[in-house]
C-alpha cells in the first residue's frame, strides 16, 4: 500500500483487481467453512464457550490494572524483564534501545509475525538504525521482499496467489522459479535458516500473556516463531497490554477457540509457553527475555464506548466472514487492522477524525459478532462510530437519504416532489452520486404512473 | 518508570468482580490403551504417525541427534549431529495429549530445545503411561520451565491456502509410546 493520503474505503475499493478478490474470497470462504465443524468437535456448547470466553476477558478489562502489576512481578520473578511505552514512538525507541544493549548496529534482527510490531512501525525504524530486520513468517517475508504490508491478521498475503509468490522468489534468487506451494515453501525454509543461525535477536508479539504465573504464550504453525525466540540471544516481546488471561487453567478454552475460529485447526502446531530465560542447566534459549507492554491508544480505548473491542484476541474469523472485507480485501482500511475488526479497533486507537470512513465499511449484516470467539458487539459499535464521525463533523451524513425520508413520510410532500421530479434532469434519487460517477442518468421515458393510475377507467 | 506511572494512572481503576468461574468438564475415564488408540487417530489426521521401536531403530540410520532422555531409554549414547545439520532429531515428551493428538516438551536439565525444531523429522519417545485424556487435564501438570506443546507437524496455508508440510520446523513426526 503505497504511503500518503489514504483514499476511502469505497474509492480503494474500485481498484482492487478481481484476481486479488478471487484469493481473499476463496481463502475467506474456506476458513469460514471449516471452523464450525472444528469448534463443535472441541466443545460440546460452542456458544456457552464463546459466553464463557467473553466474561473472562471482561473480567481483564475491568481489573486490567491489578493484574497488569501482577503480570510484571511474576514476570520479573522469573527473570523476564518488562518495559512500558504509552505510544509508538516510545515503543520504538525503547525497542531500538535494547537491540543496541544486545547486539551491535549491523546484526541480524529475526522477526516473528506480529500485529503489534506493525501497528508501531518497528521494522522500519530498526533498519534506519541499521540493522539487517528479517521477517521470518513465510506470509510476512513474502509481504517484506514486496515492501507490501498485509491484509490479514491471520494470512498476512491472503492477497496473493501462487503465481505471484513464485514471481518474487525468482526475483530475490531464492530458486528456480516454480509456482509449487510446496517448492516456493522449501525455499523460504533453506533461505531463512541462515538468517536464524546468525541471528542476535529475536523479535515477537504475543497471544496471551498468563498474570498468575508471568508467562508468555505464543501460537503459531509454521515453527519460526519458536526458532525466532529460541535461536538467538535475546527475545524481545511485545503485547497490547490487553493481551492478559488471569490464569494458565483459561489456556485450554482460549487457545482451541483462537485454533477453531482463525483456521479451522484444533489445535495450533505449536504453543510455545515461556516461562523466562534458560536456565543454567538448560542447553539453550536465549539469556535475555523483554517484554514490552504498549498502551498506544489502548487506555483511551479502555475508558471509552469502544471498551468491548479490547477484548479481540485476533483470530480473524471477522474478517472471513464478512462481505465487504471478501470483496475489497484488508488494504481498503487503511490500517494494519482491517475487516470487522479494524474497522473499530483502528478508529478507536487512533480517533475517529483520523480514520473517519472505516466504520461504514460494514453491511451491518452481523455475522461478524456471530462468529466472534468472545462476542464482540461489533455491528453496534460501528454505528457508534459513524455517529461519533457525523457528530464531529469528519463524516457526511447521507443528506440526499435525509431528503428522501423528508419528502417520503408526507402525502403531500411527496406528491408535490413527484410533480416537480421531472423538471429536473437532475433528480434528487438518494443513489444517484454512486450512479451518476460512471455513467449517466437516462433521461426520464414515457407516461406519468399516477397519471395513468388516476386515470385508469 | 515514566511511561509505566503514566500508563498505570490511565488504566480504569481495578474492578471489584470476581473472576467467572471455568465450566471443568467431568474427566472422562479410560484406559491408556484406549487413550492411545485416540492419540493415533488424531496425530494421522494431522499427517503424524505412530511407530514402533524398530521404526525408530530405522529412522536412526539417518544424521541424527539425540537427547539425553531418549538416549538412556534406547541404551545408545546421546549426542550426533550438530543441531542445524541433523536430519532427525529424537527427544522424549513429558505428556501426550490423546482429544488433540499433542506432546507436550518442557525444557529442562540438560534439554536442548532445537532438537524438536529443526531436523526435518521430529522422533518423540513417550512412556506409555504419560498420555492424557484432555489439554485441560495436561495444563494442570504443566512444568514451570519454558513449555512447548506441538500438535503435528509445521505446517503453512499461506499461499493459496494450499497446505505445505515442514516450512521452518519438522515437517514429519513419529511418536513411539513405549
Amino acid at each position: 500500500m503505497p504511503k500518503g493520503k489514504k483514499p476511502s474505503v469505497e474509492a480503494f475499493a474500485r481498484g482492487v483487481t478481481a484476481e486479488t478478490t478471487k484469493s481473499v474470497r476463496a481463502a475467506s470462504k474456506s476458513k469460514t467453512e471449516s471452523r464450525i465443524p472444528t469448534l463443535e468437535i472441541a466443545f460440546h456448547d460452542v456458544e456457552g464457550a464463546r459466553t464463557q470466553a467473553a466474561q473472562i476477558k471482561e473480567f481483564v478489562l475491568d481489573n486490567i490494572s491489578s493484574l497488569l502489576v501482577q503480570l510484571e512481578a511474576k514476570c520479573k520473578m522469573n527473570g523476564i524483564q518488562v518495559h512500558w511505552a504509552k505510544d509508538a514512538e516510545s515503543a520504538r525507541n525503547l525497542i531500538a534501545r535494547l537491540c543496541e544493549e544486545a547486539a551491535p548496529v549491523g546484526s541480524t534482527i529475526v522477526k516473528a509475525k506480529s500485529m503489534a510490531t506493525e501497528e508501531i512501525h518497528l521494522n522500519e525504524h530498526l533498519i534506519e538504525k541499521g540493522y539487517e530486520v528479517v521477517e521470518t513468517d513465510l506470509g510476512e517475508y513474502v509481504i517484506q521482499i514486496d515492501h507490501d504490508t498485509p491484509s490479514h491478521l491471520v494470512t498476512p498475503i491472503i492477497h496473493k496467489n501462487k503465481r505471484q509468490v513464485a514471481e518474487s522468489f525468482s526475483r530475490e534468487g531464492l530458486g528456480p522459479y516454480t509456482e509449487s506451494p510446496e517448492e516456493l515453501a522449501a525455499q523460504a525454509r533453506r533461505h531463512l535458516r541462515d538468517r536464524f543461525k546468525e541471528a542476535k535477536i529475536g523479535i515477537s508479539g504475543i497471544n496471551f500473556a498468563i498474570a498468575q504465573s508471568g508467562r508468555l504464550v505464543l501460537v503459531e504453525n509454521e515453527g519460526n516463531n519458536r526458532l525466532s525466540t529460541t535461536a538467538p540471544d535475546t527475545h524481545i516481546a511485545v503485547m497490547g497490554l490487553e493481551k492478559i488471561l488471569p490464569s494458565e487453567g483459561d489456556l485450554p478454552l482460549f487457545l482451541r477457540l483462537l485454533a477453531g475460529s482463525a483456521t479451522g485447526q484444533r489445535m495450533t502446531v505449536y504453543v510455545h509457553m515461556i516461562s523466562g530465560p534458560r536456565r543454567k542447566d538448560e542447553n539453550d534459549g536465549p539469556s535475555n527475555v523483554h517484554l514490552v507492554i504498549l498502551d498506544n491508544g489502548r487506555t483511551k480505548v479502555l475508558n471509552g464506548p469502544y471498551r468491548e473491542i479490547l477484548r479481540c484476541i485476533r483470530c480473524g474469523a471477522c474478517l472471513n466472514v464478512c462481505p465487504v472485507y471478501r470483496q475489497v480485501s484488508g488494504h481498503a482500511y487503511g490500517h494494519v487492522y482491517s475487516g470487522p475488526l479494524g474497522a473499530v479497533l483502528a478508529p478507536a486507537l487512533e480517533g475517529v477524525e483520523q480514520l473517519p470512513d472505516v466504520a461504514k465499511a460494514s453491511t451491518l449484516c452481523g455475522s461478524c459478532e456471530e462468529v466472534c470467539p468472545v462476542k464482540i458487539p461489533i455491528p453496534r459499535m460501528l454505528l457508534q462510530l459513524r455517529e461519533e464521525a457525523v457528530r464531529k463533523g469528519v463524516l457526511k451524513e447521507p443528506i440526499p437519504w435525509s431528503m428522501f425520508v423528508f419528502g417520503a413520510t408526507s402525502g403531500l410532500r411527496w406528491r408535490t416532489g413527484l410533480k416537480l421530479l421531472p423538471m429536473s434532469k437532475m433528480a434528487q434519487h438518494p443513489m444517484k452520486n454512486g450512479w451518476t460517477e460512471f455513467r449517466d442518468l437516462p433521461e426520464k421515458q414515457g407516461r406519468d404512473f399516477r397519471k395513468w393510475w388516476n386515470g385508469r377507467s | 518508570m515514566e511511561d509505566r506511572e503514566l500508563i498505570l494512572s490511565l488504566l480504569p481503576k481495578a474492578g471489584r468482580k470476581s473472576r467467572p468461574p471455568l465450566a471443568q468438564p467431568p474427566l472422562p475415564r479410560h484406559s491408556a490403551d484406549e487413550l492411545w488408540a485416540e492419540f493415533g487417530i488424531r496425530l494421522a489426521e494431522l499427517g503424524g504417525r505412530i511407530g514402533t521401536r524398530e521404526d525408530a531403530e530405522v529412522i536412526l540410520a539417518r544424521p541424527h541427534i539425540l537427547d539425553h532422555e531418549s538416549a538412556e531409554i534406547l541404551g545408545l549414547h546421546s549426542g550426533g549431529e550438530p543441531i542445524w545439520d541433523a536430519e532427525v532429531g529424537v527427544t522424549t515428551a513429558d505428556l501426550a495429549i490423546a482429544e488433540t493428538g499433542s506432546l507436550i516438551l518442557a525444557t529442562g536439565p540438560h534439554r536442548t530445545r532445537l532438537v524438536s525444531l529443526c531436523p526435518v523429522l521430529h522422533l518423540v519417545l513417550v512412556p506409555k503411561d504419560r498420555i492424557v485424556a484432555t489439554m485441560a487435564e495436561a495444563f494442570t501438570r504443566l512444568s514451570d520451565r519454558t513449555t512447548v506443546m506441538i500438535t503435528g507437524p509445521s505446517r503453512t496455508a499461506d499461499i493459496e491456502g494450499i497446505l505445505v508440510r515442514g516450512v521452518h520446523g519438522p515437517g514429519d513426526i513419529v511418536v513411539v509410546p513405549l
